[in-house]
């Protein structure tokens, strides 16, 4: 079964390729200290806007720091956080959507309740007030975005927990004497894993896009930190004279949530597929 | 004769690209409906007999699909029309009641709506001499209130109600040719037969050939005056209704009628096996695997229709004439 | 229609008590002491003896219930406090704002309108042309594309390079167009698929197969029956749209220097004018709540089921 479904992704074109772009971004994030031609956040005023160089291959920034050490420290902070608010938002929201779908009572209350007020808000602008009393940081941007979409997610877990719950295989293994954490380690999660997986691929791109657009504000990482968002707002003042320093970081966001729509999409197609 | 008759199909084939192959859907049927008569059409699901209906009224214009024949109504051949002018024959000339009722009507309009734009497709009306229209035929499909009844939506009918719009609404018109594809199949037993009843009841007021499609012999039996079992894409065999009932030749009528529940019987008679995949279908005897019949000549018989007697007509190697002479040969 | 908008409202003040409390918790987030914050603003040294005094102004002193019934009132009123950098009371702040806000996204809108509407319909018509196929990866394209970063490629060329159209600040029609087609174009390739998904959908129901076989004119039945069915899901998805086009345009009024509600958030979150970041949040809110209330009124008057299911 899990096999075949990895070979159904192997096939998959567009899933292997963006999964591949995704694995090269990353790996050049992580490995950036040993890669990176220079240091990210040295400032060298006599060479400021250098243009593409063997020692600097994407030229240099306003403040004379190299654009591509810079994009590599970037991907760091740009993907990991957004893989972070991942993390958090969906352990909250399993356990707490498990916990309600599976239990029901005061907790399903309270979660349907806070679900309905959360979803009064567009999302943007309760992860901008939030962060905004917080005051500006990357920190308090993951908070904000993790404590905005975790009720999303709780209530999609806890809808799928419903629906497993009256399934046979459930059924019986309560009339058995399972105890409820056992069915629920053995019976419900495993099921539910895999949906979860797609959804987060899929709304991983908006995570990245969400970031970058908070942290080009400037509510996100502060200066000097390297982030796409970041690099952008620094080049905005520069447009005229050095485009190219707006289209560096601009590709890459625009290539790792073009990358996580397509990987989602294949994840869906393969996983969704058989289960109808 | 005084009968005319008002639709003529010849050799009617329908195939359609497949995964694996073309599928010979509808392969070589020919028939005639007759003004004031019906026309029943039997078989099992599967056997074409709504594609049958769906590309006489040139709805199966998909991508790769290939119809051929002739099917001829007021001298003009269905098949070769262009899309305006077979748009102006549907609807007019030949209508359609529609197997599922509750999902062939728009939710968001009323049924005043359905009505006035189908009569406007067609006439010249004013929206007043329109609702007329539609009021008196709804009344003789036997509902009441009519008018309140056309400023309602179709969600708030029940299922016998809404197919009474739709025969209302296919009559409204005066069409030739009546298509009924299963007309009760989704419906209570008991407003089945008032459905068939007054469809038989407005088949004589109107003069409407009828095209009757049903899987239901019960049905059939009561209301064609003839009929034509169609088994794989093709007609096996054609008679009028009494004659078929009483003395069925082909095997495979013969097979369909002893599955009927019958009152006497405690159980009942299903038909052995499985109808033949229609993929790259080669003109042979479809029924033979399934057929208890079965010669050593059948597996080279072509299937083709011939004449028993005066009316009857049937598609088997045992009584087709060459075929015939074949049994004679010394082996 | 009148039961159901009656109901409809009526299930909304529970929703709105919900936001108000949510709201109204949000200013507890705040990591200092918003006293001290407003003295720091106001220019007055924040001695323990000034903060005390603030405090009790500000009624922090108060039980938390108390204080949430006494800013609810305040709320009911439409009093939200005054800024602390103006002085100003927010609301009036906010109003000041809010019209360009409000013209940017109606702008927006109608550029969503009038791309996804002709080709959503349009590609799933002709589903699998090559038309199709570019309206697609176009859409694709379009939904990953982050709108700061598209803003400075239109700049770029539409302004800077072609000097075309004006690139900052608001005033003339010309002054819109980078902006509103900046933000549009996210929406539109979402509501471009969507739509073309509904109308394949419909495309294959019975009721357009009756609707051929009566007679019909093609044109009618896409118009009539295709069309008029594939919009609900669109309608009630646009409620939701219209209010993230007034967040989304956040980013987009910074980039392009609109005087908006956006730049106007972004500068008190700098200035740390709490009361101006809490009416903020509640102001949206209620804008997003009505907006797709009247989003769900528009799908009621399209849809009978949905007007008159409870009074069968």
């Amino acid at each position: 079964m899990l096999q075949e479904k990895v070979k159904g992704l192997y096939r998959n074109k567009p899933g292997i390729i963006s999964f591949a772009v995704l694995a090269v971004i990353m790996l050049a994030g992580i490995l950036a200290p040993v890669l990176a031609p220079n240091d990210p956040v040295l400032v060298t005023l006599d060479n400021r806007f250098a243009a593409p160089s063997t020692q600097f291959p994407f030229g240099t920034d306003h403040l004379g720091r190299c654009v591509l050490s810079r994009l590599m420290y970037g991907a760091i902070v740009s993907l990991g956080s957004a893989l972070l608010v991942m993390t958090i938002t969906i352990t909250i929201s399993i356990i707490i959507g498990t916990l309600s779908g599976y239990k029901g009572g005061w907790v399903d209350t309270l979660l349907m309740r806070m679900g309905d007020v959360n979803l009064a808000f567009p999302d943007l602008v309760l992860t901008l007030v939030i962060a905004g009393m917080l005051g500006p940081g990357l920190a308090n941007i993951i908070i904000a975005m993790a404590a905005v979409q975790w009720v999303w997610y709780a209530r999609i877990i806890r809808g799928m927990v419903l629906s497993l719950k009256e399934r046979s295989y459930v059924l019986s293994a309560k009339v058995a004497g399972t105890p409820g954490w056992l069915i629920v380690v053995r019976h419900i999660l495993p099921n539910i894993i895999p949906h979860v997986v797609v959804l987060v691929t899929i709304n991983l791109g908006m995570v990245v896009l969400h970031i970058s657009g908070l942290t080009f504000l400037g509510l996100g990482a502060q200066p000097p930190t390297p982030e796409w968002g970041a690099m952008l707002n620094d080049a905005r003042q520069y447009l005229r004279s050095y485009p190219r320093l707006i289209m560096f970081p601009g590709t890459m966001i625009m290539l790792v949530v073009i990358s996580f729509n397509l990987l989602g999409d294949a994840l869906r197609d393969v996983i969704e597929f058989r289960e109808g | 004769m005084n009968e005319q008759v008002v639709l003529d199909v010849k050799d009617l084939h329908v195939s359609l690209p497949s995964m694996r192959g073309v599928v010979g859907a509808v392969n070589g049927i020919s028939m005639q409906i007759t003004e004031g008569k019906v026309l029943g059409l039997v078989g099992e699901s599967g056997c074409g007999k709504s594609i049958t209906c769906l590309s006489l009224l040139g709805l199966t214009k998909e991508e790769g699909w290939v119809i051929a024949g002739v099917a001829k109504i007021q001298g003009k051949n269905l098949l070769t029309l262009g899309p305006e002018e077979i748009r102006k024959i549907r609807g007019k000339e030949i209508a359609i009641i529609m197997q599922n009722p509750l999902t062939a009507f728009n939710p968001l309009m009323t049924i005043e709506q359905h009505f006035l734009e189908t009569i406007g497709s067609h006439l010249l009306l004013s929206k007043k001499e329109g609702r007329n229209l539609a009021g008196r035929y709804l009344e003789y499909t036997g509902l009441s209130q009519p008018s309140k009844l056309l400023k309602q939506y179709p969600f708030q009918l029940s299922g016998g109600m809404i197919q009474r719009v739709m025969i209302a609404i296919a009559l409204a018109l005066e069409p030739k040719v009546l298509i009924a594809d299963e007309p009760t199949t989704s419906l209570d037993v008991t407003v089945q037969r008032q459905i068939l009843c007054q469809l038989a009841r407005l088949k004589e007021k109107v003069r409407t050939g009828i095209l009757l499609v049903s899987h239901d012999l019960g049905v059939i039996a009561q209301m064609a005056d003839e009929v034509a079992v169609m088994y794989c894409g093709c007609i096996v065999e054609r008679a009028p209704v009494e004659r078929l009932f009483n003395q069925p030749l082909h095997p495979y009528t013969k097979a369909l009628m002893a599955s009927k529940p019958k009152m006497q019987k405690k159980t009942l008679q299903a038909i052995g096996g499985q109808a033949p995949s229609l993929l790259n279908f080669d003109g042979g005897c479809p029924f033979f695997e399934r057929c208890h019949e079965k010669s050593c000549c059948c597996s080279h018989y072509k299937q083709e229709l011939v004449q028993y007697d005066d009316k009857h007509w049937v598609g088997c190697a045992k009584f087709a004439v060459k075929q015939r002479m074949l049994y004679y040969e010394p082996a | 229609m009148g039961r159901f908008v009656a109901r409809r409202i009526i299930s909304l003040v529970p929703v709105l008590l919900g936001i108000s409390l949510l709201t109204f918790v949000l200013i507890h987030l705040v990591p200092v002491d918003p006293a001290e914050v407003y003295l720091r603003l106001s220019q007055i040294p924040p001695t323990d003896e000034a903060v005390a005094v603030i405090r009790a102004e500000m009624g922090l002193n108060k039980p938390l219930h108390q204080q949430y019934f006494d800013w609810l009132w305040k709320v009911v009123h439409l009093d939200f406090g005054k800024s602390f950098v103006t002085k100003k009371p927010v609301m009036a702040e906010l109003l000041y704002y809010f019209p360009a806000t409000l013209n940017l996204a109606a702008a927006s809108l109608l550029i969503v309108l009038l791309i996804s509407i002709p080709v959503g319909v349009f590609s799933a018509l002709y589903k699998d042309t090559a038309f199709d196929q570019i309206c697609r990866i176009l859409a694709f394209i379009g939904a990953s594309m982050p709108s700061f970063w598209l803003s400075f490629v239109l700049i770029y060329i539409l302004s800077l390079e072609l000097n075309l159209l004006p690139a900052f600040g608001r005033g003339t029609l010309a002054h819109l167009v980078l902006p509103a087609t900046t933000l549009a174009l996210g929406a539109a390739a979402v509501y471009t698929r969507l739509l073309r998904t509904s109308m394949l959908e419909n495309l294959n129901q019975n009721f357009v197969l009756y609707a051929r076989a009566r007679g019909l004119k093609e044109k009618l039945i896409v118009v009539r029956h295709v069309l008029k069915n594939a919009l609900i899901p669109v309608v009630i998805a646009f409620g939701m749209t219209l209010g993230h086009m007034l967040a989304g345009s956040v980013i987009v009024e910074n980039v392009f220097a609109w005087p908006g509600v956006g730049r106007y958030i972004v500068s008190s979150i700098f200035n740390r004018d709490y009361p101006v970041i809490q009416a903020y949040a509640l102001f949206m809110a209620v804008v997003f709540v009505l907006l797709n209330l009247f989003a769900d009124i528009i799908c009621a008057t399209l849809d009978p089921r949905i007007r008159l299911g409870g009074d069968k």
